[in-house]
């Protein structure tokens, strides 16, 4: 996991927004960052300055979670959605960049922004570097432009998004519910979406729970 | 006068012996040939995501075991542990690691047992099946007598698992692995060097290394596609870094490819749980981790590998008890993807054979 990448792009697209960094510090990030590969290294490398003798497990035990420092594990940049297919090209076909696999693609529902948050996630096996982008969209009407025509998996990963989020992938080959019946109502992953047992339901429930009742078994709850 | 033809649309399932699940595929035929091929998903989905909103971490280990993938719940476990860990800056002792990497393995080859099992179901070779079940009944017996569970064990813990093994278990899983070994060969006679099974698989289905990369394609799957990437190797967790094992890479790219690579993935693992036994070292399972947890605010993304490919967990904490949003990448769901690709031109009677070599689980695929 380095930063390389999202700052390479940051350099050839100068508007785009790179995610908080891991720790706020530049001096001694930079050089654990190149050390350790996988992220348990850089955990155990980070503690001793951070925790001052404490040790790594006990910190999210003993201190409140909101005093812990922000960690965004991911790098990775915010990019507008005017730019989103020039920037999605070049990073799958620019030798530089080699991102030619996409992992997945999902959304953040953020109801106090009023936005969505649509996430894609990209990965090279030759560097075997990865880059998270972020489109952030009003969550009314809210649509981005399909990268099916550059990572053909997306088409799935958009489709599921679509579902459960509601968010309309524009230039899509085939934008259909995938995980929901066709009619259905709702989208289920927004933070607003909340289920409710059909009335017909609440009713079995209920006459079940009386048959339960009526055997005797009420104790055992 | 020419014969007026025209192209036919033929369900397969979602109730049909072969669709390893509740699947649909809606397959477009042009006499026998296929033309396309459309899965209709979603009969298993029950949004497992939203539901580990309003869980805890604790909780949620129990939830993944059930709503992701059932037939490899340790992974799952792995990853939803893994993630947690990673933002919440926790470190599983070193016997936990070990541990992990071994029921791990194990169930990677209970799991490939099974796909080996209703491999040969699909094709007609009935005796793999009862000989996997056979040997699978032993790796049950193993995670039974450590977790309690047989299917779904929630072992793992955040920091760590749940119990130490009992005793005389280490003695146990080498000697199913010497076992499982001598099994092996069985196989080989049984599959590989059978002559329909070879007809119905070899050159059958085959999905080249490009398109395997753009279809999202992972694991064994792309594996066999000549694509020489093992989550395991690239990006090691618990202690893969310190253990010897090949990643098998073929090059065919069809079914019979992904048949010798899950085979030889199977003795890779015996591999290395022969390894984890010989230098598990004693100490604490688990580290100490607060039951209502409450993971900094962040961002992680963990990956594994899993019996049928990279299985990753986005995680987003906003500080609280529960988790803001999971996003949960599972393999089966981009490989069934491919699957339109490797069925385009192939005949009707190929579709059960190559549907059965990606190895699906639909509970992976739905969640």
């Amino acid at each position: 996991m380095s930063w390389d990448l999202a700052e390479k792009l940051k350099v050839r697209f100068p508007e785009i927004e790179l995610f908080p960094r891991p720790g706020h510090q530049p001096g001694t990030g930079n050089g654990e960052r190149g050390t350790g590969e996988p992220p348990r290294g850089e955990v155990a490398a980070a503690a001793p300055p951070a925790g001052e003798g404490q040790t790594s497990p006990a910190v999210p035990a003993k201190r409140p979670a909101h005093e812990a420092p922000p960690a965004y594990l991911v790098p990775g940049a915010v990019v507008p959605k005017d730019k989103l297919l020039e920037i999605c090209r070049v990073l799958a076909t620019d030798p530089e960049f080699g991102l030619s696999y996409l992992s997945f693609v999902t959304a953040v529902d953020r109801p106090e922004a009023g936005e969505f948050e649509v996430v894609y996630h990209c990965y090279s096996h030759q560097s075997r570097e990865e880059l998270a982008l972020k489109v952030r969209v009003p969550r009314d009407g809210a649509s981005v432009p399909s990268v099916t025509s550059i990572w053909d998996g997306a088409n799935w990963h958009e489709r599921e998004t679509y579902d459960l989020f509601g968010i309309i992938f524009e230039g899509h080959p085939n934008l259909r519910r995938i995980m929901m019946t066709d009619d259905w109502i709702g989208h289920p992953l927004r933070k607003d979406y909340v289920y409710k047992d059909p009335a017909w339901l609440v009713e079995v429930a209920k006459r079940r729970k009386d048959e339960i009742e009526g055997l005797g078994l009420g104790e055992r709850a | 006068m020419a014969l007026r033809t025209e192209e036919l649309l033929l369900n397969m399932g979602p109730q049909h012996p072969s669709t390893h699940g509740v699947l649909r595929l809606v397959v477009t035929l042009d006499g026998e040939n296929i033309v396309d091929v459309q899965p209709d998903i979603g009969y298993l989905h029950s949004s497992v995501e939203k539901m580990m909103e309003y869980r805890t971490y604790l909780q949620n280990i129990a939830l993944v075991d059930r709503g992701m993938d059932y037939l490899s719940a340790m992974a799952n476990e792995e990853v939803w542990c893994l993630a947690t860990e990673r933002l919440a800056k926790i470190e599983a002792p070193e016997r936990a690691r070990y541990i992990r990497t071994i029921m791990l393995e194990l169930q990677r080859i209970s799991s490939h047992l099974i796909w080996l099992g209703t491999f040969g179901i699909d094709l007609g070779a009935f005796t793999a099946f009862l000989w996997a079940m056979r040997e699978r009944e032993r790796i049950m017996d193993l995670f039974e007598s450590a977790t309690g569970g047989r299917l779904h064990h929630v072992y793992f813990r955040i920091g760590g698992v749940y119990e130490d093994l009992p005793d005389g278990w280490t003695d146990r899983c080498a000697t199913f692995c010497d076992y499982f070994m001598d099994r092996l060969p069985e196989y080989d006679e049984l599959l590989t060097g059978n002559p329909i099974f070879l007809a119905r698989t070899q050159g059958v289905g085959v999905l080249p290394t490009a398109k395997a990369i753009a279809m999202g394609a992972s694991g064994p799957v792309a594996r066999a596609s000549g694509l020489a990437y093992d989550v395991r190797r690239a990006h090691p967790y618990e202690v893969y870094d310190r253990l010897q094992f090949d990643i098998p890479v073929r090059t065919e790219g069809d079914c019979f490819a992904r048949y010798l690579v899950r085979l030889e993935e199977m003795r890779q693992s015996i591999r290395i749980i022969r390894q984890c036994l010989e230098t598990i070292p004693q100490g604490e399972i688990r580290a100490k981790v607060a039951v209502t947890l409450r993971v900094p605010k962040g961002e992680v993304y963990a990956r594994t590998e899993s019996p049928r490919g990279d299985l990753g967990i986005y995680l987003i904490s906003e500080g609280k008890d529960m988790p803001y949003r999971v996003k949960i990448r599972a393999p089966a769901f981009s490989n069934l993807y491919a699957l339109t690709e490797m069925m385009r031109g192939w005949k009707v009677a190929d579709v059960i054979a190559i549907l059965g070599s990606i190895d699906i689980v639909l509970s992976d695929v739905d969640r």
